[in-house]
């Protein structure tokens, strides 16, 4: 095919050598000669001719030259990137992300405030209707749990080892936070305790990684950690061992701890509010204030370790271990990427994505990958977004029209492999799974 | 002595000497100077030069006493060099009216002169200095190759003297010159030439002195012997021989002599001596001691010899002599024929002044002008009506051609008088003047400098998000003091609080009557909502942490049991009940105030207290202050003429402001008395705002007017803003930011940069920044209310149609 078209004409070539990283659709690393007009699909043409897939509809595929993806023609990119047409260029390639094809919506009673999916195949949901949810990977309910007094601000997962006893926890408007067992077997929800010291509405809350502590971030403009060691693992065992917190007999029909002292607290001074608090590093955390800044703190003794002056309110902070890097979501339509092992704060930045048409309300990193996160708007819109070029990978538009907005957005892996899908909540009521796949 | 030798020549005019015949170059009638002048005594000499001198120059006066040592021991040395000038027979320069060329020479001489000077000032003899000075006036004046000479009074007085630099003195190397001053008849005689010195000197010696050659002038009538006396007692004019000590001679008398002599005895005139001629001036006299003006001694004169200006001119004039450098004597000619029949553009002399536009170039007359022109330019009568009937723009000519026999036949031009007053007319109305028109390529630099937009960021640029949910215009926002709720009071009768980062309404609650005016107490640490809606006041502890409040609402909100009594004494009109509806009391609404009218506005003091409304139908008692703590209210001012409409606290300090209807009143709470009264100019005051700094108000008015005042400065406005084009509804500064911005029903924000300095000198800077309109129009009205986030730079906005902007 490519040597009929160069029959066809007088093109010029370049030399070029493919290269990739998935085993699956490896093809020879012998540098072949391809012409310089051909672009994405061009490519994914050649690919598919070096493989000899005679399938029709066979998977297209995106190219990186140097770590940056071909959006144009070889050409133009050569061009634009003032490459060599001399030398061999050597051209990675991978699967193309698809759009989801397959949308599942989960009804709730209010807005979906919040959605956090572990990766054991179960989603957590809060809601302004004050209750918190757990629905499996297909999007049944299993299980509903009540007792905020206010709505549901964020959730988070507490992931056991062995995946027996789950808990979560939920931080809300009504100042408190919440830990909740999930129990599997009985498919249940049950408060196990309930943390107040705040005194505003607790926005955001991260589990540690080593599951034992908790850190919230509240408009009391205060960052707080809490123990979750001494809460019991199960509602029943409660009363017994009480010994060491105060209980809460009087009100309550159930006996839930309340933890009224946090093990560590900090107020940020003029942080006007923190919104966002995340925990991916045993040593560190981030946080992020209404103030602009992104703020660094060692865990240890709760001292600050760097600051990050950005241009605008965050919402959400996402960080990866993979790359460490951290992606910001922000209230001028941006989600900026930073690099906190640089120290210069101009260089901190090293990418700034720019699609959403009004505030981005959320930020979250595929789990286990370098590049992927997807983000969510106040415009009714779920983009997913490779860091290395400029332009999402696709956009999920069906609420844009609807006047609706997408509050928060989480991973969730279904069948125990390195799938993963966005599961999104927002002003729809609704909690929305967006599988990849299109056999399910 | 060079600067002798040089006044020497620059004096010359002032003794006015014409210059000897044997000048080649003026060809001057010989005129010796001192002819006419009576000869002086051989002292008087002295002085003369002297004071010449003095008039001249100071230094001068040293080289005066050096001559006359001179004189006392060298006299041997001057004979000598007098000798020698004569014999070399220089003359003198020409006076100062000569040609340049030859003042060009004379300062060339002097600096040879002078260098020579430079030398001779190194040496400490005198004698020597003076011989050799002398020596180079010898050769300066020989080189010159020109002719000087001396007119001296007579021999004696001339060989008296003071030498070269004397001033008035003439030198002539011609004889014949030299004797013209002396009688002829004594031309064969040997004259001695001693000079002015006592003639006892050479008692001592056989000669008497020396003559012109230098020979020794021997003794001959005083060696005689008493015989010899005798005998020449026997010559028959021995009564009348005198004798002549200094030529050591006999003379003989003449009958004109002994004239004179008779005549001095019987004192009268000398025969041909006519005492009463005519008197004339001789001009200034030389010799004069005193000087003739009184001008001051120019400065240039103490200077040392030889500025660089000197130089300068030596040095181009030498350069001019040895033809270095061309001088053209040719004058520019004047151009006395001008072009007459040019347009005048071309002249190459640039016009000064006023530039005038040429007069278009004059057709030339043809024949139809004529007085007599050919038949064919003559109008048939047809077509003299028809020139009758044109326009008369558009007639070929404005006269009918005419035919006479001669000139003499024409008549008196009639239009002349017609004429000429159009020409004024025209030269008045459309002078040619050109009138150079200024294109001004940027227009902008009039206008005043202020600092871009863009750099007074940040402000509310665009609409971000809508808060909907109302279903009727919504009157009244309020930010909650932390920024993360936002109230609104609207049409349908409803309160609502809405999450701001989420657009979630959290609370709403339904009452009777359309909600005036909703106020978040500023005070953090309590949540405290107060509104007004038709004649009452609630206030709300929206649940929206939770249906628990925290202490501090709790207790500033619970009733004080102590003060009951005295709260209902103090008021009759407000009066104050707690909400004893279950289901109210659910939704957090704790307090009722009854007023008896509506009121409308409602404002909080800083500290979360107290809190002002206004209510203005109750005409003079329309201000209540309320105090939430004690449940107790005030009516402030219970005697003000007109409605007072807004109320705001001083930020800061116990300072109340009160605004009816076009003025605004200052009050001072703790003194109670007025402190100020800003006249607004406006004649209905629809919203006022304190800054955060506390000394600058604006105000927003229903006549389209927003302006700002400046405490400080001036009760009037220190700036009016005009650019409404409808009722302003209300106007609002930013607490953290130096922003205000102004609402109106034309359905625009207006955001401005207000910054306010510490540095009270310098006025405030207001920056118009941008205009948000998004809100529709409903009923002809817009935007209803604005409210500042406290410390972000965003602007809420509500309108009549329904909705709640939010614009970041």
């Amino acid at each position: 095919m490519v040597e009929k078209k160069v029959n066809n004409k007088e093109e010029s070539k370049v030399k070029v050598k493919f290269i990739t990283n998935d085993p699956n659709i490896r093809v020879t690393d012998t540098p072949i000669a391809v012409p310089v007009r051909l672009a994405r699909l061009g490519l994914s043409e050649v690919i598919h001719h070096l493989r000899e897939d005679i399938e029709e509809n066979s998977k297209p595929f995106d190219f990186l030259i140097n770590g940056k993806f071909i959006r144009t023609t070889l050409d133009t990119h050569i061009k634009n990137n003032s490459l060599s047409e001399e030398d061999i260029i050597t051209i990675e390639y991978l699967e193309a992300i698809t759009e989801p094809k397959r949308e599942k919506e989960c009804q709730h009673d209010d807005w979906v405030s919040s959605v956090h999916g572990g990766n054991f195949g179960l989603i957590v949901s809060g809601s302004y209707d004050l209750g918190v949810r757990v629905w499996d990977s297909e999007g049944n309910l299993i299980s509903t749990g009540t007792g905020h007094l206010a709505g549901v601000k964020c959730v988070s997962w507490i992931n056991d080892k062995d995946n027996s006893n789950l808990s979560f926890v939920s931080a809300s408007l009504d100042k408190t936070l919440r830990v909740w067992n999930f129990n599997k077997e009985q498919s249940e929800i049950k408060a196990l305790a309930v943390l107040k010291e705040h005194t505003g509405s607790v926005e955001s809350v991260d589990v540690s990684p080593d599951q034992t502590r908790i850190v919230s971030g509240s408009m009391d403009g205060t960052i707080k950690l809490w123990s979750i060691k001494n809460i019991p693992n199960t509602p029943a065992a409660a009363p017994s061992n009480s010994s060491l917190k105060k209980r809460k007999t009087t009100t309550a029909p159930e006996t839930i701890h309340e933890i009224t002292e946090s093990i560590q607290s900090v107020s940020v001074p003029n942080c006007q509010g923190i919104t966002t608090v995340n925990w991916e590093t045993q040593f560190q955390l981030l946080s992020g204030s209404m103030d602009h800044n992104i703020k660094l703190w060692d865990v240890n003794t709760l001292t600050q370790t760097e600051s990050i002056h950005t241009s605008s309110s965050l919402t959400d902070i996402s960080y990866t271990v993979e790359s460490g890097l951290i992606a910001s979501a922000h209230k001028d339509k941006t989600i900026r990427i930073w690099d906190p092992r640089e120290s210069d704060q101009t260089k901190a930045q090293i990418q700034s994505l720019f699609s959403h048409k009004t505030w981005v309300t959320s930020v979250c990193w595929k789990p286990n990958s370098k590049h992927h996160l997807c983000s969510t708007s106040h415009d009714g819109t779920i983009k997913y977004w490779d860091i290395r070029t400029k332009i999402p990978f696709y956009t999920i538009d069906n609420l844009e029209k609807t006047n609706e907005k997408v509050l928060t957005s989480s991973w969730i892996n279904n069948n125990n492999n390195d799938n993963y899908s966005i599961v999104s909540g927002g002003t729809d009521s609704k909690l929305r799974i967006h599988y990849n796949d299109n056999n399910n | 002595m060079n600067k002798g030798n040089k006044q020497t020549i620059t004096n010359k005019p002032k003794v006015a000497t014409p210059p000897v015949a044997t000048n080649k170059k003026t060809e001057k009638p010989v005129v010796p100077v001192k002819n006419n002048i009576p000869t002086k005594p051989v002292l008087n000499n002295k002085n003369n030069t002297a004071v010449n001198k003095k008039e001249n120059e100071k230094p001068v006066l040293g080289k005066k006493r050096k001559d006359v040592e001179e004189e006392e021991e060298e006299e041997d040395e001057e004979e000598l060099s007098f000798g020698n000038i004569n014999e070399d027979g220089f003359s003198d320069e020409d006076e100062e009216g000569d040609d340049e060329e030859e003042e060009g020479d004379d300062d060339e001489e002097e600096e040879e002169d002078e260098e020579e000077v430079a030398t001779f000032e190194e040496d400490t003899g005198i004698n020597r200095a003076l011989l050799e000075n002398e020596d180079s006036l010898v050769e300066y004046n020989s080189d010159d190759g020109e002719e000087e000479s001396i007119n001296s009074g007579n021999i004696s007085s001339s060989a008296a003297t003071s030498g070269a630099e004397e001033d008035g003195k003439r030198w002539s190397s011609d004889p014949n010159q030299f004797y013209d001053s002396e009688d002829s008849s004594e031309d064969e005689t040997i004259v001695n030439r001693i000079g002015n010195i006592p003639i006892e000197w050479y008692d001592d010696f056989d000669h008497i002195g020396y003559d012109v050659d230098g020979n020794k002038i021997m003794r001959s009538e005083s060696t005689k012997d008493s015989i010899d006396r005798f005998l020449d007692q026997q010559d028959p004019n021995f009564w009348r021989t005198v004798y002549d000590k200094v030529n050591d001679k006999k003379v003989v008398l003449s009958d004109e002599d002994m004239q004179l002599l008779k005549n001095i005895q019987n004192r009268n005139f000398i025969p041909g001596f006519n005492p009463y001629e005519d008197w004339y001036d001789p001009g200034p006299n030389p010799d004069s001691i005193h000087p003739l003006h009184n001008a001051p001694v120019p400065k240039r004169s103490f200077l040392p010899f030889g500025t660089d200006e000197e130089r300068e001119i030596r040095r181009l004039t030498h350069a001019i002599r040895m033809g270095w450098i061309k001088i053209s004597h040719k004058k520019k000619e004047k151009k006395n024929n001008f072009d007459l029949w040019g347009d005048g553009t071309n002249s190459e002399e640039k016009q000064k002044g006023i530039k005038r536009i040429p007069a278009p170039k004059q057709r030339l007359p043809g024949n139809v002008e004529s007085f007599n022109p050919p038949e064919e330019y003559l109008l048939t009568d047809d077509e003299v009506k028809a020139w009758h009937l044109m326009d008369p723009r558009e007639r070929p000519h404005n006269f009918i051609p005419q035919k006479y026999k001669s000139l003499r036949q024409l008549p008196i031009y009639n239009k002349l008088i017609k004429e000429r007053f159009e020409r004024c007319l025209d030269l008045y109305l459309c002078p040619r003047k050109l009138k150079t028109r200024e294109f001004i390529k940027d227009e902008t630099k009039f206008l005043p400098k202020l600092p871009k937009p863009q750099d007074l960021r940040p402000f509310p640029s665009h609409e971000e998000l809508q808060f909907l949910g109302h279903s009727a215009r919504v009157r009244s926002i309020s930010i909650s003091p932390n920024g993360q709720w936002l109230a609104s009071g609207s049409d349908d009768c409803t309160i609502k609080i809405w999450e701001i980062s989420s657009t979630r309404c959290v609370y709403s609650l339904k009452v009777e009557n359309e909600i005036q005016s909703v106020a978040w107490n500023p005070n953090p640490l309590y949540n405290i909502l107060a509104a007004s809606y038709s004649n009452k006041i609630i206030i709300i502890t929206p649940p929206i942490y939770g249906p628990e409040q925290n202490q501090e609402t709790e207790k500033i909100i619970t009733k004080p049991n102590t003060e009951s009594t005295s709260e209902e004494q103090q008021n009759k009109s407000v009066n104050w009940y707690n909400v004893t509806d279950s289901t109210l009391k659910e939704r957090g609404v704790r307090i009722e105030i009854h007023h008896p009218f509506t009121v409308k506005n409602l404002t909080w003091h800083y500290k979360g207290d107290y809190f002002s409304s206004t209510s203005p139908e109750e005409g003079t008692r329309s201000v209540k202050i309320h105090h939430l703590s004690k449940r107790a209210t005030q009516t402030p001012f219970r005697r003000s003429k007109t409605p007072n409409q807004v109320t705001r606290f001083h930020p800061s300090k116990p300072i109340f402001f009160v605004a009816d209807q076009n003025i605004i009143r200052v009050y001072d709470l703790m003194k109670q008395e007025l402190i100020k009264k800003l006249i607004t100019g406006c004649r209905y005051i629809s919203s006022i705002d304190i800054h955060p700094g506390g000394d600058n108000v604006i105000m927003g008015g229903y006549d389209k007017r927003v302006s700002w005042f400046d405490l400080d400065l001036s009760t009037r406005p220190y700036k009016v803003l005009n650019y409404h084009k409808m009722a302003v509804r209300k106007v609002i500064y930013h607490p953290t930011l130096p922003i205000f911005a102004s609402c109106s029903d034309d359905l625009s924000i207006h955001v401005f940069h207000g910054m306010v300095y510490d540095d009270l000198l310098q006025n405030a800077l207001i920056v118009p920044l941008k205009i948000l309109k998004t809100h529709q129009s409903v009923n002809d009205l817009g935007v209803l209310d604005i409210a500042f986030h406290p410390k972000q730079p965003w602007i809420f906005s509500s309108g009549a149609d329904s909705t709640i902007r939010l614009y970041t």
